[in-house]
């Protein structure tokens, strides 16, 4: 009961009891947000920063962040972590085109944003992975801490409960739920 | 280095220019790329051991291209030894040193891929960095590429 007074999102109260009523779309948002698994690919000197987040002391296995899989297939999240170049282009979109639906992407660190330092002057660099791939959470920094990347997946996180089902209006705010409250 | 080091150079490679500075140990500046071949056959002798090719590219001066050549001794890793020789622009075409030395075969893909210089002997010159339908060479000083985006003010 205690743990259920705090998921106050999909718990509705009857008199007499309490019953576990969501929405479909509540409930799928929820099992998804919770369960990403990211694919096991790292760029350059980001990807040591992803898996120190990965690793003990930060652990992003709290946050749902399960295991790392190693074929695209299993995944449904990529952090494209470092420099993306133009022989890689190609490779990195067709792991993307692999992921499993739905899918979604973290640019992570100033060179998956935007270029970064080789944004000028550099025949040989994409300026942003966005310009390959559709980016979900963009995470500035050279590299990013894995405090700023477990915040991104966080935002991620957000993301992914105010999804709608296909068909549906984009979500308007609940009058009973607060914001914060939704995000459970 | 033994003193009389320079005076070696200079009486093993006649045309060359010989000097202490200007590279990793002394260099060699030769007069022409098609001679690079013997002088590697020279400097690799037991009087010199210069044996073993460290490093290998390439820098374009405008006009003309010029090889840079890294020797180092197997018998004594200190040891180095800069060999630098031109290139015509309009032919851009050099020795390959593959058949002497096993591991150039990199480094001149390497060239060839960056400055479009051709190895003629070689066993492979393919790509090596960029993607196989890449069109021109980056590091030449008039490369000219759309996607490039050059830094404002500059």
């Amino acid at each position: 009961m205690a743990v259920v007074d705090k998921w106050t999102g999909w718990v509705e109260r009857f008199p007499g009891g309490s019953l576990a009523l969501t929405t479909a779309e509540f409930f799928i948002n929820w099992g998804r947000k919770n369960s990403l698994w990211p694919l096991t690919f790292g760029l350059s000197c980001c990807a040591i920063e992803m898996f120190c987040t990965g690793a003990p002391r930060f652990d992003w296995a709290r946050l749902g962040n399960e295991v790392l899989r190693a074929s695209p297939r299993q995944a449904d999240m990529m952090v494209v972590a470092g420099t993306v170049c133009w022989k890689m282009a190609p490779r990195l979109k067709r792991l993307y085109e692999q992921l499993a639906e739905p899918k979604y992407v973290i640019a992570m660190g100033a060179c998956a944003v935007s270029g970064g330092p080789f944004h000028y002057d550099s025949y040989g660099t994409v300026r942003g992975v966005d310009q390959l791939i559709p980016v979900d959470v963009y995470l500035p920094g050279c590299p990013p801490r894995p405090e700023a990347l477990l915040d991104a997946i966080l935002t991620l996180e957000k993301k992914i409960s105010h999804e709608r089902l296909p068909g549906r209006k984009p979500q308007e705010p609940h009058p009973q739920r607060s914001e914060s409250e939704s995000h459970v | 280095m033994p003193d009389n080091l320079l005076e070696q150079l200079q009486s093993a490679f006649p045309g060359a220019q010989v000097s202490e500075q200007g590279g990793f140990g002394p260099l060699v500046g030769l007069a022409a790329a098609d001679a690079l071949a013997a002088a590697c056959e020279t400097l690799a002798r037991p009087e010199f051991g210069w044996d073993t090719v460290e490093d290998y590219t390439a820098r374009d001066l405008g006009t003309s291209f010029e090889l840079v050549l890294h020797l180092v001794s197997s018998a004594d890793v200190r040891r180095r030894l800069t060999v630098k020789a031109p290139i015509a622009r309009e032919t851009a075409q050099a020795p390959s040193l593959v058949s002497r030395f096993g591991c150039a075969e990199w480094y001149e893909r390497e060239i060839f891929d960056l400055f479009g210089i051709r190895f003629d002997g070689h066993p492979d010159l393919r790509r090596i960095l960029l993607p196989e339908d890449w069109s021109g060479h980056p590091l030449r000083k008039d490369y000219q590429d759309e996607r490039l985006l050059r830094r404002p003010g500059n």
